[in-house]
C-alpha cells in the first residue's frame, strides 16, 4: 500500500476490525518494526522523527499516569524530552485550549472518559508535532461524549494545525473529521479506496445533517463494503 | 465515611472480647491463673515496664536493620529476576524452597554460627520479610501497563527515564503491601532469632514461659503484638499519605 499524509491535512483511515489500520498507525509511530517498506515522517524514518518528536500520538486508552495530576501529565513529554525538544507550547495553555483549564491540579481519576482523552490530546501537542497520530482516541465514549469530542478536536486542531492520521472504524467520524478517508480491507491489508472530503470547515453539529455530510458517508460506506465483498471467495 | 464506621465497629469488637474475658475471668477461672484477666495482664505490662522496655528495644533494633535489610535486598532479587528472565527460572525455585525452610530452625543454625547477639536474630527478620518483598517487587515492577511502556517510547524516553517515571511508580503499591506484611513478620522473625538467645523480646517470652512467670509471659506477648501491628499500621499509613493515587489507599468509594 502507499499513501500519504500532506502539511496540515486530516486523513482518516477506516477499515473493519482486523485489517491492520491500527497496526499500520504503530508502525508510523516507530512502536512496532515493518517487515518491509518504507514509511517517512517529516521526510524522515519512524525512528528518527520519533527521536526528533515529530509525532504525538494519542491512544485509545489515554494512558494518564495517576501518580501525576493533569497538569503533570501533560508536561511529560517536556520533562522526558529535556533540552532537546526543539519547539514547546505551555502546557497550562494547551490545557486552557482543551478546555481544561481549570482541571491543571486535578487527579487524573476524577476526570471523565472525555476529559481525560482532552488531556491525552493536549499531552500530544505539547512538543508541538507536525503530525498528530490517533489511534480509536474516542472508540471507548459513548456516541453523544464522541461527537462532542469530535466538535472539539477540530477546534483543537484549527488552534494548533498539525497534519492528523486518524484510525477509526466509525465512517461518520472519518467523514466528519476528515479532508480524506483512506478506505482500508482486510487480509491482506491494503488501502482499497479514497474518498476526498468535500466539506468545508469549520464543521459544526449542522455539518452532520447536511446532504453533502451524508453523501459522503454513503458513498464511503459502500467503498468499504465493495472493499470487504472482494476479498470473500 | 463508611470505612471510618468500619473502623469504630472493629474497635468496639475487640473491646467486648476483652470485656467478655475479663468476666469469664473474674466470674468462671479465678482459680486458674493460666490464662490471666486483661486487668491482670495491664497491671503486669505496667509492673514489668522496664524489664519489657530494655528487651524490647533490642528487638526494635533488630527488626529495622532486618526489614530493611531484607526488603532492599527482595528489592534487588527482583530487579535481577526482572531484568534477566533466565535468573528468575534458575533462582526461583531455589528461593521458595529457601523461604520453605521453618524459622524456628533456621534460629539455631545462626545462633551457633554467629553466636549470642543482635546478628542472629536480625538475620531471622529479614529472612521473613525477604520473601514477600522478592515476590511482591517482582510483579511490581512488571505492573506498568504496556500502554504506558508505548507512551514512554512514543516520546523516545531513555530506559532509565522509563524505570523513574513509569515502572517503579507502578511498583509502589506492590511493595508497601511488602512493607505492611514485612513489617509484623520481621518483628515475629527478630522473636523467634531471640528464642534461644539471652535478650530481647523472644528470650523474656521464652524465660518467662519456663520460670513460669505467666503475667510476665502474657505481657510480653501483648506489647509484642502491638509493636507488631504498630509497623502494620506504619505503612497503612505510609501509603494513604504517599500513595493516594491508588485505589487502594482511597478506599471503597
Amino acid at each position: 500500500m502507499s499513501f500519504d499524509v500532506r502539511d496540515r491535512e486530516f486523513v482518516a483511515l477506516v477499515g473493519p476490525s482486523g485489517c491492520g489500520k491500527s497496526t499500520l498507525l504503530r508502525l508510523v509511530a516507530d512502536l512496532d518494526v515493518p517487515t518491509s517498506g518504507v514509511i517517512a515522517v517529516g521526510g524522515e524514518p519512524p525512528a528518527s522523527a520519533r527521536r526528533h518528536r515529530l509525532f504525538g500520538v494519542v491512544f485509545q486508552d489515554p494512558v494518564l499516569l495517576p501518580w501525576l495530576d493533569v497538569l503533570a501529565n501533560v508536561s511529560l513529554p517536556l520533562e522526558v524530552a529535556r533540552g532537546d525538544a526543539l519547539d514547546q507550547a505551555a502546557p497550562a495553555a494547551l490545557l486552557d485550549l482543551v478546555g481544561l483549564g481549570r482541571f491543571a491540579h486535578a487527579r487524573t481519576w476524577q476526570l471523565s472518559g472525555g476529559m481525560r482523552q482532552r488531556a491525552a490530546i493536549a499531552r500530544a501537542l505539547v512538543l508541538r508535532p507536525r503530525i498528530l497520530l490517533l489511534d480509536e482516541p474516542f472508540g471507548a465514549l459513548d456516541e453523544i461524549t464522541r461527537q462532542r469530542m469530535n466538535v472539539e478536536l477540530l477546534r483543537i486542531w484549527s488552534q494548533r494545525p498539525t497534519a492528523a492520521l486518524m484510525v477509526t472504524h466509525s465512517i461518520g467520524e472519518a467523514v466528519f473529521l476528515a479532508d480524506r478517508v483512506l478506505v482500508m480491507s482486510p487480509q491482506p491489508g491494503r488501502i482499497a479506496a479514497e474518498e476526498v472530503v468535500p466539506l468545508p470547515r469549520p464543521r459544526t453539529f449542522e455539518t452532520l445533517a447536511s446532504p453533502d455530510f451524508l453523501g459522503c458517508v454513503s458513498r464511503v460506506t459502500k467503498l468499504l463494503l465493495t472493499a470487504v465483498e472482494e476479498r470473500r471467495p | 465515611m463508611k470505612e471510618r464506621r468500619d473502623w469504630v465497629w472493629s474497635v468496639i469488637a475487640i473491646a467486648a472480647v476483652v470485656l467478655l474475658w475479663e468476666l469469664a475471668e473474674r466470674l468462671v477461672a479465678a482459680r486458674f491463673p493460666i490464662v490471666p484477666a486483661p486487668s491482670a495482664i495491664a497491671a503486669a505490662i505496667f509492673r514489668f515496664a522496664t524489664p519489657i522496655w530494655l528487651n524490647l528495644q533490642l528487638t526494635l533494633v533488630e527488626s529495622v536493620i532486618g526489614l530493611v535489610a531484607g526488603s532492599v535486598l527482595g528489592v534487588a532479587l527482583a530487579m535481577l529476576f526482572v531484568a534477566v528472565p533466565r535468573a528468575e527460572r534458575s533462582l526461583y525455585n531455589l528461593v521458595i524452597t529457601v523461604h520453605s525452610i521453618p524459622l524456628v530452625a533456621v534460629a539455631p543454625l545462626l545462633l551457633i554460627w554467629f553466636g549470642v547477639g543482635i546478628t542472629a536474630p536480625t538475620i531471622v527478620a529479614g529472612l521473613a520479610c525477604f520473601f514477600p518483598m522478592a515476590v511482591n517487587a517482582t510483579r511490581g515492577l512488571r505492573a506498568a501497563s504496556s500502554s504506558a511502556l508505548d507512551l514512554m517510547r512514543a516520546l523516545d524516553a531513555t530506559p532509565w527515564q522509563t524505570f523513574v517515571r513509569v515502572r517503579l511508580p507502578a511498583s509502589l503499591p506492590y511493595l508497601i503491601t511488602a512493607l505492611k506484611l514485612g513489617a509484623p513478620a520481621a518483628v515475629l522473625g527478630a522473636t523467634v532469632g531471640e528464642w534461644l538467645g539471652t535478650a530481647g523480646i523472644g528470650y523474656l517470652l521464652f524465660s518467662s514461659m519456663v520460670n513460669f512467670q505467666i503475667e510476665l509471659l502474657w505481657a510480653t506477648m501483648v506489647i509484642a503484638t502491638a509493636v507488631a501491628l504498630a509497623g502494620y499500621l506504619l505503612f497503612v499509613s505510609f501509603e494513604r499519605v504517599f500513595l493516594g493515587w491508588t485505589p487502594a489507599a482511597r478506599g471503597p468509594q
